[in-house]
């Protein structure tokens, strides 16, 4: 989720849901009139940067003529990268998501942190 | 809890085993609207062939009086909406051709120079300029929901789209007279005063220009699906893995086309149908528990058509069309996403 | 030519024989692609007019469904409506609509009322993918 706040006083007027949020997502920006505006983020960024990872597969292996072993493997794989962002949050947005929800707006934003108005 | 079946996918950073059902891009439990047209379409602003509303009163011999009606043969007009009394054989909707005019008499008809239209119960009412009617004909047999944006005029530009209003924000179809929804086509009246300024208190000329609109027709009807909730409460789960499913639409690569060329996509969320139907009732109970988005539309008794209905509200256990009276039928679709 | 692709139909409908209204999706017609969603809160004085406007960046114009809630109106419930909103109350005005252009969407209100107070809104917004204009 994507929290726009009024940097002079930490307010929050605007929100984009989401936990993933792609590029479109990150370039949006909302004018209310509030003209000095600050991002708080709690989630996911997607990029398009290429990263290596490792994962453990199951993999049947040859050990003689027609016999077959059950191993387990590393395998160097590749995904795209997301940045994270402030998932020490992360049960606060899923309160935020909630069918009987925690409103944003009831928050502000202090010193890098949220916090309950 | 109604148990899940079929297949399911959920938005990105979601659970699909124990995300809220409001968090799945699809489920094979709930339906989603699917577009069956979008079209662009195009009239000619009308001028005005009179002064505002003038009243009128008609006879059987057919012949209508309005004193100084200044009309030539040929000029478009319509009866002002539920102005009629009277006047068996006319209706407020038909565009009608002005023909054998007098200073203060003319008769109408269907088409230009056409046969006289019989009027078999003498009447009044007011009647008033034409407007440019544009009628799209989707032969789907029943009452579909639909939106329609106005993308613009030749003398605004076309850098705009405004959702059901012109640019000035005035709605399209206020009083659900200008854009209707039969079972079998759609049709939108453009009246004159398109671009109203109501703070000016004048309405802006806009006669002569070329108005442009999108419609989106959707294929589904208002045919029940009652509330069902597979997965509720505390939205539990989350994953930055990035999976999903892709479909494009025909005649584009699935591995290459945009976003926007897809049927359908797991990167984005869908409108999921939570429940859809009609009633002629005060509220409709959703059982969400949160605020979701809504669609209406309305239908007044003896109308054969539907109009996209701007004052129902909704709550967290309601939508309200308190208001409206028995005698409007109000078709509705609730989709899963919270508002609140 | 044969029919290709897939369909899932609604529950209780036959997926060889059922119509495509009946279906859940099929691959047959596209549904709309939901890109952004987001709302807030904010005030409108008396007489006033009141813009959001949120850059979408999509680099064209796409469909957007909009709603407010008037969260203190004495005529209004303290709902969600869609837009357009051109409502004449008792002691309340509220007239509201959304517009699109290649860059923004504007959600844009203005309203008025017997005690001249400033009035408080919230308000939601989905931005699809699609195009409104063609």
């Amino acid at each position: 989720m994507i929290l726009f706040y009024n940097k002079d006083n930490g307010e929050i007027f605007a929100t984009i849901d989401g936990r993933i949020h792609d590029r479109r997502q990150m370039a949006v920006s909302v004018d209310n009139g509030i003209e000095n505006v600050g991002k708080f983020i709690i989630g996911w960024e997607e990029t398009d940067e290429l990263e290596d990872y490792e994962e453990v597969v199951e993999k049947l292996v040859e050990v003689e003529n027609g016999l077959f072993k059950k191993v387990k493997v590393k395998e160097k794989r590749q995904r795209f990268k997301k940045i994270e962002h402030n998932l020490d949050k992360f049960e606060l947005l899923q309160r935020f998501e909630d069918e009987t929800p925690e409103n944003p707006m009831d928050y502000k934003v202090e010193n890098n942190n949220l916090i309950k108005k | 809890m109604a148990k899940d079946y079929g297949a399911a996918v959920s938005q990105k950073g979601y659970d699909v085993k124990t995300c809220a059902d409001r968090f799945l891009v699809y489920s094979s439990a709930f339906s989603n609207l699917k577009i069956f047209n979008v079209q662009e379409v195009s009239t000619t602003i009308p001028y005005d062939v009179g002064v505002g509303f003038q009243d009128f009163t008609v006879a059987t011999n057919d012949v209508w009086t309005s004193a100084g009606h200044g009309l030539n043969n040929g000029d478009k007009i319509r009866i002002s909406a539920e102005s009629l009394t009277g006047g068996a054989g006319l209706n407020d909707h038909d565009i009608y051709y002005v023909r054998d005019k007098t200073t203060n008499t003319f008769k109408v008809s269907l088409t230009n120079g056409g046969t006289v239209v019989n009027v078999t119960s003498a009447g009044d009412g007011y009647w008033e300029s034409a407007p440019s009617r544009i009628t799209i004909t989707h032969n789907l047999g029943y009452y579909a929901p639909f939106f329609v944006i106005h993308t613009g005029t030749s003398g605004i530009g076309r850098d705009h789209s405004y959702f059901f209003t012109d640019s000035a924000g005035y709605p399209l179809d206020l009083y659900g007279s200008n854009i209707r929804q039969y079972e079998n086509k759609l049709e939108i009246d453009i009246p004159l005063t398109l671009d109203q300024y109501f703070d000016d208190g004048e309405p802006v000329n806009r006669s002569g220009e070329t108005v442009y609109l999108t419609v989106i027709q959707f294929l589904d009807d208002f045919s029940t699906i009652s509330a069902r909730n597979i997965n509720t409460g505390t939205t539990s789960g989350s994953s930055s893995t990035d999976y999903g499913i892709r479909i494009s639409k025909a005649g584009y690569d699935v591995k290459t086309c945009t976003d926007e060329q897809c049927v359908f996509s797991s990167s984005f969320f869908n409108q999921i149908v939570h429940m859809k139907g009609s009633t002629t009732g005060d509220t409709v109970s959703h059982s969400l528990s949160y605020i979701p988005n809504f669609l209406t539309y309305t239908n007044f008794s003896g109308d054969d058509y539907i109009y996209y209905e701007v004052y129902p509200s909704v709550d967290s256990s309601i939508i309200d069309f308190t208001g409206m009276g028995a005698d409007y039928t109000k078709y509705y679709i609730i989709f899963k996403d919270k508002m609140n | 030519m044969g029919d290709y692709g897939f369909r899932i139909s609604q529950d209780g409908k036959d997926v060889k024989t059922c119509e495509d209204k009946e279906c859940v999706i099929t691959s047959k017609y596209a549904t709309l692609k939901g890109s952004i969603s987001g709302g807030g809160a904010t005030t409108c004085a008396d007489g006033g007019l009141r813009t959001i406007t949120v850059a979408h960046n999509l680099g064209y114009i796409p469909y957007v469904r909009a709603f407010l809630n008037p969260t203190d109106s004495d005529d209004f419930n303290n709902d969600y409506y869609q837009l357009p909103i051109w409502v004449d109350g008792i002691m309340d005005h509220l007239y509201a609509s959304v517009y699109v252009d290649s860059t923004n969407v504007y959600i844009e209100w203005e309203q008025w009322n017997g005690d001249a107070l400033t009035r408080n809104y919230n308000y939601k917004y989905f931005i699809f993918l699609d195009k409104a204009k063609v």
